[in-house]
């Protein structure tokens, strides 16, 4: 690994992509690295695009990555993984929800957003094999709620050995985290994303 | 959330914080007695999070009514002895420009430090400017750092600014600095034991024509003072090799960009770093210059370090190229990016450059919406049916949540200015001859913000609009804050709970409350106020009250009590696909295409019962 490996995590508002976020580099923090994320902020709770920039190793740590430099992409969402595309390096690996969630003007016919087929046709295209899809709707639901999607994806990322430092970190500042009473809902729907992708 | 407060541990705790949170630890260990702000988008979070520990260490938080109020409350404590600072983001700092330019002629006594956050994209603001300009514009220094951990430090260094040079300093950063979480070290908390004074000094504080004539030129003493101050370290950071035939002068976000650009490039520069924006310090700068033949000015936004650069070299007969945004390689707009920066790296060393971003799968952006059970909707469609039954009419907007009506499908304002435009703009066009019925549609706290003076100016000077208050009782926009509507202070104390008809009362303008829940009930006062100011060539108002539902959400999730808040469904039976109920814009509606039926999602429905009222079949129920 060089200097520093860089994660980009999307998502659509409501969906815990800031939350993820902080799982994350408070796992990093407490395995004594530095890190630096990036929050898109705003709008979050009113269907927009979120996304966070997180870079782990050591400084200087810029809050953007450069295009083509991100070692992976999480994408929550089906669309939002596709925006990030020009950030993922040539090697990297772009894990993704495989759900797509239309926002309203898509049912008024305001605004056209592509088909899933037109959106998996061109990032299978791009990245073949360094595509790596999961089904966190259903794994969510598995676990026991819609809500939990994000500790499904961290838990890919996990399973992955994706990460610099020992994954039961990342579990344990993701259960940090949560909401009072979501801790054991959390765990289970985490590694049910690793055994996705094991 | 977490238990417990990011701000609040022992020295030498390493946390992660947001960019925010550091500039609030800063305050903590800087030892502010009194702070204040009106939330804006990227600064929120500063007093948000300076609200949770403020009684442990005795500091005094407000959030203001606007920042005018926000900043005159800080000066004033610095003036009685104590250090103070106001946060805003950019658009208020412009509110802050007329005291501030007199805080500049009288000084000050206390460290007074002005936290300024700019939105170089803009990523949530109607306008961009750097805020440097306000500090040049008025004669006060302004810095600025690149990450979390030196916001804190240079936040605290500010104070100590403040005070060698007697001027309030301008703490400048940008949204992504705001929102950056990095790693930071809590150091000592200032121990402050000073009692506040107000020392007499009318030749000073009562800046009057003729004693501003005399203290004008003090200006320019402290600022050779902050030059002074601010020529070394950490100000000013020399990097890299001690000469060569490039060299770079970064300041904020940029200089961790260039780092970046140069490891990936693999090549080692002269680097000046600077964190003072105005005055920079001539010395040092004058040195470096003199050590390179060509030196690339990084900064966002105006070329306010480069213009300084450019007169220094001249005045000094230098010969060193600078480059940057006056060469026209660089922007002076926009958010700076890696691959920016790099390119223009690579440019100043007569390099190829690297190629741009490029996306294969494209997607459209994702275009935000009112939440499902926003209060504001209701009052959105009440005013479009309104206008349209009369034939049309023209929607003023203001600052808010609500701005997210003009998206499709609402599609539901006209215009969106500055805080409390709306009220003063429909003024303008019915002065105009606009024959058109107008609406100037403004939130609760925007109404207080700046929507008062120009709802006197409706009054005094007839003029027969209609103002629609939407008041929800929250700042939501930028993270439900306390309005003056709320009875909440940034402490948490209970205070008075203002009312936008209070108001209305005294302007002499007639009002309506609604609920915007009820459609017939708004269309009702709408169609009363637009034939009120018909009728009188006067203002009328209507109130659309209802608290924003998030906050309804979050309470009834504390407490467990989620009773009202029963999903509604579609009667597949019944709907005929007419998608009447799509087009209010509810994020819990959709349609499926294979059905041709709407469908409400459960998880994100609350019931709140406005898709019942417009679907002309009564599919909709509970």
């Amino acid at each position: 690994m060089g200097r520093v490996r860089s994660y980009i995590l999307s998502g659509v508002g409501g969906q815990g992509v800031i939350r993820a976020s902080d799982a994350l580099g408070r796992a990093a923090l407490s395995a004594g690295l530095e890190v630096l994320i990036s929050e898109h902020h705003g709008l979050a709770q009113r269907e927009g695009s979120v996304w966070s920039h997180i870079k782990i190793g050591r400084p200087p740590l810029s809050p953007k990555i450069r295009s083509g430099r991100a070692d992976f992409v999480l994408g929550f969402e089906l669309m939002e993984s596709a925006r990030n595309l020009p950030f993922l390096s040539d090697r990297g690996l772009m894990i993704s929800n495989e759900s797509l969630i239309y926002p309203v003007p898509h049912y008024t016919g305001d605004v056209r957003y592509p088909e899933k087929s037109e959106v998996l046709e061109g990032l299978r295209r791009e990245l073949g094999d360094r595509l790596i899809l999961i089904e966190a709707d259903r794994l969510a639901m598995e676990a026991g709620s819609p809500k939990v999607v994000s500790a499904v994806m961290l838990g890919a990322l996990a399973g992955l050995d994706a990460l610099e430092f020992d994954w039961e970190l990342l579990l344990n500042s993701l259960v940090e985290v949560v909401p009072r009473g979501a801790e054991e809902i959390n765990r289970r729907a985490f590694r049910l994303g690793m055994l996705a992708v094991r | 959330m977490l238990a417990g407060n990011v701000l609040d541990g022992r020295p030498g705790d390493r946390r992660l914080m947001l960019g925010n949170e550091a500039i609030a630890r800063g305050a903590v260990e800087a030892g502010v007695r009194v702070a204040t702000a009106y939330p804006g988008t990227p600064s929120s979070e500063v007093l948000r999070a300076l609200s949770q520990v403020a009684s442990k260490y005795g500091i005094y938080v407000e959030w203001s009514t606007n920042e005018k109020v926000a900043f005159e409350v800080a000066y004033s404590a610095s003036l009685s002895g104590v250090r103070a600072m106001a946060v805003m983001k950019h658009l208020g700092t412009h509110w802050v420009i007329d005291p501030l330019a007199v805080a500049a002629v009288t000084g000050i006594r206390g460290g007074l430090v002005l936290v300024s956050a700019d939105d170089p994209l803009p990523s949530s603001s109607q306008s961009s400017v750097d805020t440097r300009m306000s500090a040049r514009l008025v004669n006060v220094p302004a810095v600025e750092p690149s990450n979390p951990r030196e916001a804190k430090e240079l936040l605290k260094k500010s104070f100590e600014l403040s005070e060698a040079s007697e001027l309030p300093v301008l703490f400048r950063y940008t949204e992504k600095v705001a929102h950056s979480k990095g790693v930071v070290e809590l150091g000592e908390p200032l121990e402050w034991d000073g009692r506040a004074e107000f020392v007499r000094d009318p030749d000073r504080f009562v800046s009057i024509a003729p004693h501003a004539r005399r203290n004008i030129p003090k200006i320019f003493e402290r600022l050779k003072k902050a030059e002074s101050f601010v020529k070394s370290e950490p100000s000013v950071e020399r990097m890299g090799p001690a000469s060569g035939e490039v060299g770079l002068i970064p300041a904020g976000v940029p200089h961790l960009y260039a780092l970046e650009a140069l490891e990936e490039l693999g090549s080692e520069l002269p680097i000046l770093k600077l964190s003072a924006a105005y005055p920079i310090p001539r010395e040092p700068v004058t040195e470096f210059l003199e050590s390179v033949r060509r030196v690339l000015i990084l900064e966002e936004h105006e070329p306010v370090i480069e213009d300084q650069v450019i007169v220094l070299a001249h005045t000094a007969g230098l010969r060193t190229e600078v480059i940057g945004k006056e060469s026209g390689l660089l922007p002076r707009y926009g958010e700076y990016s890696p691959d920016l920066v790099e390119r223009a790296i690579c440019s100043a060393l007569g390099m190829d450059c690297p190629p741009g971003p490029r996306n294969s799968v494209e997607v459209p952006r994702r275009i935000p919406q009112l939440c499902a059970g926003c209060p504001h909707r209701g009052a959105y469609l009440a005013i479009k049916k309104v206008l349209r039954r009369r034939g049309g009419g023209v929607v003023f907007g203001d600052r808010g949540c609500y701005n997210q009506g003009v998206n499709p499908p609402l599609r539901a304002i006209d215009t969106c200015v500055a805080m409390g435009s709306s009220i003063a703009m429909a003024v303008g066009a019915k002065k105009a001859g606009l024959s058109d019925p107008v609406v100037a549609v403004i939130g609760d706290s925007t109404f207080f913000h700046a929507g008062i003076p120009p709802l006197i100016d409706a009054s005094v000077n007839e003029a027969p609009i209609v103002v629609a208050v939407l008041d929800n009782s929250w700042t939501c926009m930028t993270g439900h804050q306390p309005s003056p509507a709320t009875g909440i202070t940034a402490g948490g104390r209970k205070t008075v709970s203002l009312l936008p008809e209070d108001f209305a009362l005294a302007a002499r303008v007639p009002y309506r409350v609604v609920d915007p829940y009820d459609l017939r009930e708004s269309e009702e006062a709408l169609e009363w106020a637009l034939e009120e100011a018909e009728r009188t060539g006067r203002p009328a108002m209507v109130i659309f009250r209802r608290e924003c539902v998030i906050q309804v959400l979050r309470r009834a999730r504390r407490t467990g009590r989620r009773d009202g808040f029963k999903p509604l469904s579609v009667d597949p039976a019944k709907c005929v696909g007419c998608k009447v109920c799509v087009s209010i814009g509810c994020p819990a509606i959709s349609f499926d295409r294979g059905s041709s039926k709407a469908v409400i999602d459960q998880g994100k429905c609350v019931g709140c019962g406005v898709c019942a009222q417009v679907c002309p079949v009564g599919a909709i129920g509970g």
